[in-house]
């Protein structure tokens, strides 16, 4: 009886030790290789935020580019008209 | 069996505390997990950068496309004018000359637009020397000098105004015969009254509270002098009348 039990606790100790012994945690080299992950991703997340406002922006002065083209255009022909007149 | 039994408590001991560290800790399933979401991440952000990048510069190009064009367009805009750049350059002159000039005498009190109502006049030339210049067709110059006008008129109406209220009259001090000549005909000659003698009705009429014979005026009288304008139809029939009783 209590060769058994002394076996059985001896058994249950060794198990516990095993387990925490043996279970696997990142490495440091691990946990910043993830760390710089992050940062690449944040950083490229700030990125396309200014591609997307400079691209905004060029839109806009694209149309705005586009709108003083046409009234340039009307203005020959309002010109050519004054001219023939004075 | 007592030897065991602590064994066997400090086993438990060394697993609890084993435990509390790997709660603190990633491990190594979860860090592969994070890896994996992270990666993935990077790796649209790489495509969606790849994309932005091209449209961005396509823009920018199209943009640089649109400016050269939008030049090109001013140029013969210009070109239709037949002006150079150096008449550009003082016709934009002569447009900020007016704006300044009208900015300046707005600001003026009614009596001291009075006094300088030459200069309105003076930029009623230049304006319709500007309206001359071919650019002046130009959309731009055009609006901008029919603001001007507009700006001027306004002006004017002041003046008109101001002076049928009786307040933009002149006055005159009458000399003597003697050593001014002062008579209606030779004040209203006078360069700085009206310059025309014929006009010497105006100066009769606005005062026939105190000339009663157009031909007597006393020396000290103050006179009125009514702004420079062609004689009214009461005044040619004060004229007729003095005329009559010669």
């Amino acid at each position: 009886m209590k060769k058994s039990m002394t076996l059985m606790i001896g058994a249950v100790c060794m198990t516990g030790l095993l387990l925490a012994g043996c279970s696997s945690n990142a490495t440091e080299e691990e946990l910043r290789q993830l760390e710089e992950l992050k940062a690449e991703v944040a950083s490229m997340e700030k990125e396309v935020q200014n591609l997307e406002s400079e691209k905004a922006r060029l839109q806009t002065s694209i149309a705005d580019k586009d709108a003083q083209l046409k009234k340039c255009e009307d203005d020959k022909k309002v010109v050519e008209q004054r001219l023939k007149g004075m | 069996m007592k030897t065991i039994v602590k064994i066997g408590f400090v086993s438990l001991l060394a697993m609890l505390l084993s435990a509390g560290v790997y709660a603190q800790e990633v491990g190594k399933e979860e860090w592969q997990k994070q890896m994996n979401e992270w990666t993935a991440k990077r790796n649209d952000l790489q495509g969606k950068l790849t994309a932005l990048r091209g449209e961005v510069e396509n823009l920018k190009n199209q943009e640089a496309e649109k400016i050269a064009a939008l030049r090109k367009c001013e140029e013969e805009l210009i070109a239709m004018t037949g002006a150079s750049a150096a008449d550009v350059s003082a016709f934009e002159a002569t447009l900020q000359k007016i704006d300044d000039k009208l900015n300046e005498l707005s600001r003026l009190s009614n009596e001291d637009l009075w006094n300088r109502r030459a200069e309105v006049d003076e930029v009623q030339k230049w304006i319709t020397d500007a309206k001359k210049n071919k650019l002046s067709a130009i959309p731009r110059y055009y609006d901008r000098l029919a603001d001007q006008q507009k700006r001027l008129d306004a002006l004017k109406a002041t003046l008109k105004q101001y002076a049928e209220s009786g307040m933009g009259m002149m006055t005159y001090t009458v000399g003597t015969w003697a050593k001014d000549r002062d008579c209606l005909w030779n004040i209203a000659k006078k360069k700085r009254i009206y310059d025309n003698a014929f006009l010497w009705p105006k100066i009769y009429q606005a005062n026939r509270n105190l000339i009663k014979n157009a031909d007597i005026i006393e020396p000290g009288w103050v006179l009125k002098v009514p702004p420079k304008a062609p004689l009214t139809s009461e005044e040619r029939s004060a004229e007729r009348a003095y005329w009559r009783n010669k």
